[in-house]
């Protein structure tokens, strides 16, 4: 038991040094941290709401699908939001040190390798958090009558739960496309084909509740719908009750199946690891 | 002399296209190796237009004969099928050009400086992918599906397809070889890698749907609206006469000019930039 505890310490340890190098590491270059961590994920949303404002222009009703013009630009606003705080597969670069043989020198070294990514994981969910509410603060202050707000403060807390939890399935199901590595010389396909499926799925092009019925009821048992749309019609109070519990229905099975995948692949994988690189 | 200096140009283009053809033979080579990548690759790019098409497909779903800026459901076909053609063709010549940023930073340009060729041909067109090639045959049948579905084809679709191609290709390169220029002067910063995702999101929608100063922006500066906005103009219609000739001769020079800004910016590389 105690020997277990020194262990989590150990690891607690590792992980609040991985995570402190990794800030260093983005606030290096002042240029690429101003562009990749501040304006990363604006741009999508901002077209939406143009391409969404013509849409609405000539239309017969002033709702489409559920939505009017004022609810689907807070939509978009808060998925700018949220998505600056899922992860992302290109903060991921196992693929690449099993493919060159690099991970030799960390499977050597007495701590788990997944570690290393947690860090990371860690230090861009509390960068982008904090990005994330100075420019929804920043923005309720400057346009107030377009700024989505809360329908409750546990609404807001609620969601902002399934968003952590949607983002952590998101660093697991990367990562265990990433550590196919093992089998197949080339992953990244994989990782960018998974990733239009999810944003998809997620909401982050159209809301899902504004998609057919059909759409809705089929993306409500995936994660990346827990992760985005969901949060945020939860944060808007377009949700009814229960929804919170059924989010986490989906999300804590979800992560869990996909630890355990991730340990078995990661197993498998190390036994067929050779540490040649090409 | 002139008839030595025409040799020497028909030298040139030859030596320019027996190295495409040897970056196409080592593509191939290369994709013989990595056959479930090369699957991979053809599901992922088929991924990204179907989410293309299924968006648009459920935004006009939503009302009866809903137009978005303009651009009715056939329109906007054939703006997609442009939108996949230039996507297909960065994939086939110029996926290079995302290694850029990494590629200065590590100091591995120093044989793209040596190599007797233009530095813009040897570097953005050295990786060629078979896959991207699949996906051209994609792409373009989807925008033969888009023009069928405008009405029939008429002469001047026919006449104006090739010019319409021809611009979105050019502009593809332009962006691409413009927004590497970008990572020279700022090391390390991601700005072109960020800059093609901020065009292929602004292009990904017909510009009709915003400000005129910015259309205008994105069509004569940047020029992502070349992409595909203004050849599904052309081809259906909209855009032609002098309109058409001065957007032709506006581009070829734009395109000069940042060949040229990109040469000049190659000249700042250093192996240790980094």
């Amino acid at each position: 038991m105690s020997k277990a505890l020194a262990l989590l310490a150990h690891d607690l340890r590792l992980l609040r040094h991985t995570t402190e190098y990794e800030f260093r590491k983005v606030l290096a270059f002042r240029v690429g941290f101003v562009v990749r961590e501040l304006l990363n994920g604006v741009a999508h949303p901002a077209v939406m709401i143009c391409l969404y404002f013509a849409l609405y222009a000539q239309a017969s009703s002033e709702a489409i699908g559920g939505w009017s013009f004022p609810e689907i630009v807070g939509y978009m606003i808060l998925s700018a939001c949220v998505q600056k705080m899922l992860f992302h597969h290109r903060l991921l670069e196992v693929a690449d040190q099993i493919f060159t043989g690099h991970l030799t020198k960390f499977l050597v070294m007495p701590f788990r390798f997944f570690t290393l990514p947690l860090g990371r994981f860690v230090q861009n969910t509390l960068l982008q958090v904090a990005i994330a509410t100075l420019c929804y603060f920043a923005g309720l202050y400057l346009v107030p009558d377009w700024w989505p707000r809360p329908a409750s403060p546990s609404a807001a807390a609620q969601a902002f739960a399934l968003v952590l939890l949607g983002s952590a399935c998101f660093l697991l199901a990367y990562y265990c496309l990433a550590i196919l590595a093992f089998w197949l010389d080339v992953v990244w396909s994989l990782s960018v084909m998974f990733m239009f499926v999810a944003n998809f799925i997620s909401g982050r092009m159209i809301p899902v509740s504004q998609m057919p019925p059909i759409f809705e009821a089929i993306f409500r048992w995936t994660f990346p719908y827990w992760a985005l749309s969901a949060p945020i019609e939860l944060f808007m109070g377009r949700t009814p009750e229960g929804f919170f519990l059924e989010g986490l229905g989906i999300l804590l099975p979800t992560l869990l199946a996909l630890e355990l995948l991730r340990r078995v692949l990661w197993r498998l994988g190390r036994r067929r690891y050779v540490g040649a690189g090409m | 002399m002139s008839g030595a200096r025409h040799i020497s140009l028909l030298g040139k283009c030859r030596q320019r296209l027996a190295i495409l053809r040897q970056f196409l033979r080592v593509g191939l080579v290369r994709k013989a190796q990595f056959r479930i990548d090369f699957l991979a690759q053809v599901v992922m790019d088929l991924c990204f237009y179907s989410v293309h098409i299924i968006t648009f497909e459920l935004l006009f779903g939503m009302g009866d004969g809903f137009t978005i800026a303009g651009w009715d459901r056939a329109a906007v076909r054939v703006f997609l099928g442009f939108l996949f053609v230039a996507d297909a063709f960065m994939m086939t010549w110029l996926s290079q050009g995302w290694f850029l940023p990494q590629d200065i930073k590590n100091g591995n340009l120093d044989p793209v400086r040596l190599r007797p060729a233009p530095s813009i041909l040897v570097y953005f067109f050295q990786r060629f992918s078979p896959e991207g090639a699949v996906n051209f045959l994609c792409a373009f049948s989807y925008l033969g599906y888009g023009l069928t579905t405008c009405g029939p084809l008429s002469a001047d679709i026919i006449w104006t397809l090739p010019l319409a191609l021809f611009l979105c290709i050019w502009a593809e390169v332009v962006v691409a070889v413009g927004l590497g220029a970008l990572e020279f002067l700022f090391v390390n910063s991601d700005l072109s890698r960020f800059f093609i995702e901020m065009a292929q999101t602004a292009s990904g929608k017909p510009l009709d749907i915003y400000k005129r100063r910015v259309r205008q922006f994105l069509i004569l500066v940047l020029p992502v609206g070349v992409l595909a906005h203004v050849p599904a103009e052309i081809v259906l219609g909209r855009c032609h006469g002098l309109e058409l000739l001065g957007q032709v001769t506006w581009q070829i020079l734009l395109g000069l000019a940042v060949f040229a800004l990109f040469r000049r910016s190659f000249k700042r590389y250093e192996s240790a930039l980094s």
